[in-house]
């Protein structure tokens, strides 16, 4: 492993890695059936440098298990940013970083020539003007320098920072302890945070799903598709089983970021003007965008899925034409147990609830897809009284998970009066 | 405007860092050593001080009293770049911002960064699922007793307040505060604090509360007296303090890796702390190490998965699930004769 290096060129091999020890975390050597098993070694102890203080193994017979773990609910930064702190560079790509920032320092404005030139009086290196010049203007594009026309060449001075009061910069200082973790694209608030020797010693994260890390640089992409109305062209690999490593193209017009709080999962709702349907593809699902061209009418398209949105419970679009209709009604104990009401209130999303009787509530609701119900409806076991569908589909498979559910546990077998009920004969 | 670039790269922080006290003395071997370990990854110390000292990378030359001092004639620090102006002026936009700060500094950041704009908007972003009675963060009372809490956790302040609990229950309550946790499912922040008075005997358990801020009222702060101060001060890191209320016993799920069950449930399930391994051809055991106060959350989690998950252990949150199951078939016996 001679040519092992921490730093690496695009985060895009090491982001599925990283999944597969956190998300999963159960995978040995074996499993990691991308590469070659020296990528496999490699990418491990980069890891394993990265994220030291999480990693984890265990030992399965004569198989070795390394993991990340770690518990989102007490830590105050999210290491995986760690990752995007690993980009490779060359000698001259942090020499000039340094000597750029000396050089310009208290309002300076050189050419590239000058620049060029001064490095080889002051530091004694002979870096090429070229060199020099593409630096330069990377770092304009980055906005870390600014840059005017002086005759025929271009004069580079730095970017000044924003000049704050003391009460907002403190102020400024606290909301970023917070957001680092609490927003999208957070690594950005990590890095102010890690420029000013901040640390966080205020806020904690609950239903925190850390590895939302890892689909930033991807996610950065598709809201700059969104902002500036632009097509997108995107690399998809699935995770399930049966579709794994298996790659798509997909040329679509980006429209919305869903989020799940609950599953962990974000979405990308698109449409897909070829096939002429709505679609929604799963953030960590994507390899790769690219931004295509802008889209004059994109208006048109946010307006058509905007009119749908409603009969979306989730992300799915089903055919975007039949909905399924669902009521759920639910015994809730009338006054002990107004808070599971007031959950079926909080949790509704647009869903109708009416008291029908003493203790009886029903839930009504008209969606594209209603398969997307079923996993919410499951937490109200113990209180469902019956569940109906104009999806004859939803309500068998229903019936067969909940009947399996009460074979798993035993309950069908060792209660008396439970034990003589068939599930099929249950209003449902 | 790149995402990932060295600018926020870990070697670059170091150097910068060794740079900053390689200025006026110098700083040794041992120096640079000890600030790469600090600050860099765990094999950086093998690359960084020997690119330094070598002068592969020009940035140091060593004097005659043998230590290295920086090349560079001042003291450089990194402006802003446009990818982080720009995230910086869509969080200023964010509908909590004005639990950090008022309008005359929302007004102030607004100005500075005019001429940035926001990497997205409040509307490209749909939380489907999130619960639909999250917090009043635009509440006057909400804000103060936010920045009360703020305050009283930096300074080790006592807070009293009056609290109207999630259950209509109302009470007084005097505290410590520790920290401020938020949960995006909920929209919603609480304060954790420590519960007051303390005992006084060295050996007695702290207790730890959530108070949620919209259920503070009145609050105010003073002065920690000498016990509750010295309390806080025997903690230890709060961070595993809040990690105390984690049961001894975690929850042993066997996953079938039907449906996509297992993908499912390792998202699901990321924001545990938690050991999965797998134990034949179809399944895996997945261990789940919670917090006691999460436990009907947990379970009515495990729940929505229906039949591809199974609780295994420990007896008493099988107990849970079986109860559940219990009523439901009670119910379907019930009203499936009528």
């Amino acid at each position: 492993m001679s040519d092992f290096n921490e730093l690496i060129k695009s985060a895009a091999k090491s982001r599925d890695y990283i999944r597969d020890f956190y998300v999963y975390g159960f995978k040995s050597r074996q499993d990691f059936d991308r590469k070659s098993s020296r990528t496999y070694d490699n990418e491990r102890r980069r890891i394993e440098s990265w994220l030291a203080p999480y990693i984890k193994w265990e030992q399965n017979g004569t198989v070795k298990n390394v993991f990340l773990a770690f518990d989102t609910n007490a830590l105050r930064q999210n290491p995986l940013y760690r990752i995007f702190e690993a980009k490779s560079f060359t000698d001259n790509d942090i020499m000039l970083h340094f000597y750029l920032l000396d050089m310009l320092f208290d309002g300076r404005r050189l050419t590239a020539d000058d620049l060029s030139n001064e490095i080889a009086e002051r530091y004694g290196e002979d870096i090429d003007v070229q060199i020099v010049r593409k630096k330069a203007n990377e770092y304009v594009s980055e906005g870390l320098f600014m840059s005017e026309r002086c005759g025929k060449k271009l004069r580079y001075f730095l970017s000044r920072n924003p000049v704050l009061s003391k009460k907002t910069s403190d102020a400024l200082k606290t909301a970023l302890c917070f957001y680092q973790t609490a927003s999208p694209i957070g690594f950005m608030g990590y890095s102010l945070m890690k420029s000013e020797n901040l640390l966080n010693d205020i806020f904690v994260m609950k239903h925190g799903y850390f590895v939302h890390a890892l689909e930033e640089e991807i996610l950065l992409k598709l809201l700059e598709a969104i902002k500036e109305g632009r097509r997108v062209i995107l690399k998809t690999e699935s995770n399930k089983s049966e579709a794994k490593n298996l790659e798509r193209s997909m040329d679509a017009v980006p429209l919305r970021i869903y989020v799940s709080t609950r599953s962990g999962r974000r979405f990308l709702c698109l449409y897909v003007p070829a096939k002429k349907y709505f679609f929604s593809v799963r953030l960590d699902h994507i390899k790769e965008v690219k931004i295509g061209e802008k889209i004059t009418d994109y208006i048109k398209y946010r307006r058509l899925y905007e009119a749908g949105e409603g009969k979306c419970y989730g992300v799915s679009f089903g055919d975007a034409v039949h909905t399924d209709s669902i009521k759920l009604t639910l015994r809730i104990m009338e006054p002990e147990e107004n808070y599971i009401l007031k959950r079926l209130e909080t949790e509704a999303r647009g869903g109708k609830i009416t008291r029908v009787g003493e203790n009886t509530y029903t839930y009504e609701i008209s969606v594209f897809d209603g398969n997307e119900l079923t996993p919410w409806v499951k937490t109200f076991i113990g209180r469902i009284v019956s569940f109906e569908s104009s999806n004859e589909y939803l309500t068998e498979k229903f019936k067969r998970d909940l009947k399996q559910m009460m074979k798993m546990y035993d309950v069908l077998e060792i209660d008396g009066k439970a034990g003589r009920f068939e599930l099929g004969e249950a209003s449902m | 405007m790149e995402f990932f670039s060295e600018i926020y790269g870990c070697y670059y922080k170091i150097v910068s860092e060794i740079l900053k006290r390689a200025e006026k003395e110098g700083v040794s071997k041992q120096e640079i050593f000890s600030i790469t370990e600090s600050i860099g990854f765990a094999e950086s110390a093998v690359t960084v001080p020997d690119k330094l000292i070598s002068g592969e990378w020009h940035l140091l030359e060593k004097n005659e009293a043998g230590k290295y001092k920086s090349v560079l004639k001042n003291t450089v620090s990194q402006p802003l770049a446009l990818i982080q102006k720009r995230w910086l002026k869509t969080v200023i936009n964010d509908s909590r911002i004005g639990l950090f700060m008022d309008e005359e500094s929302i007004t102030e950041l607004n100005n500075v960064l005019s001429d940035v704009e926001p990497l997205w908007n409040g509307s490209d972003f749909n939380y489907y699922d999130r619960f639909g009675n999250g917090d009043d963060f635009a509440s006057e009372e909400y804000r103060k007793s936010f920045r009360l809490g703020m305050e009283a956790i930096r300074s080790n302040l006592i807070m009293d307040f009056k609290y109207n609990s999630a259950k209509g229950r109302k009470s007084v309550k005097s505290c410590l505060p520790l920290k401020i946790e938020y949960s995006s499912k909920n929209d919603r922040f609480r304060l954790i604090a420590l519960r007051l008075p303390v005992k006084s005997d060295a050996d007695s358990k702290p207790i730890v509360d959530y108070y949620r801020f919209d259920g503070i009222k009145g609050a105010s702060v003073r002065e920690a007296d000498e016990a509750a101060a010295a309390k806080k001060s025997s903690l230890g890191p709060i961070d595993s303090l809040i990690r105390k209320n984690s049961c001894e016993e975690p929850v042993r799920l066997l996953i079938s890796n039907r449906r996509n069950a297992l993908e499912r449930a390792m998202l699901h399930f990321a924001n545990y702390d938690k050991d999965t391994r797998q134990i034949d051809e179809n399944t895996w055991e997945c261990l789940i190490y919670y917090d006691k106060m999460m436990e009907t959350e947990l379970l009515i989690e495990i729940l929505s998965f229906g039949p591809v998950l199974r609780v295994a252990g420990p007896d008493s949150f099988i107990g849970l699930i079986r109860e559940r199951l219990k009523k439901q078939a009670e119910i379907f016996g019930t009203f499936g004769a009528h």
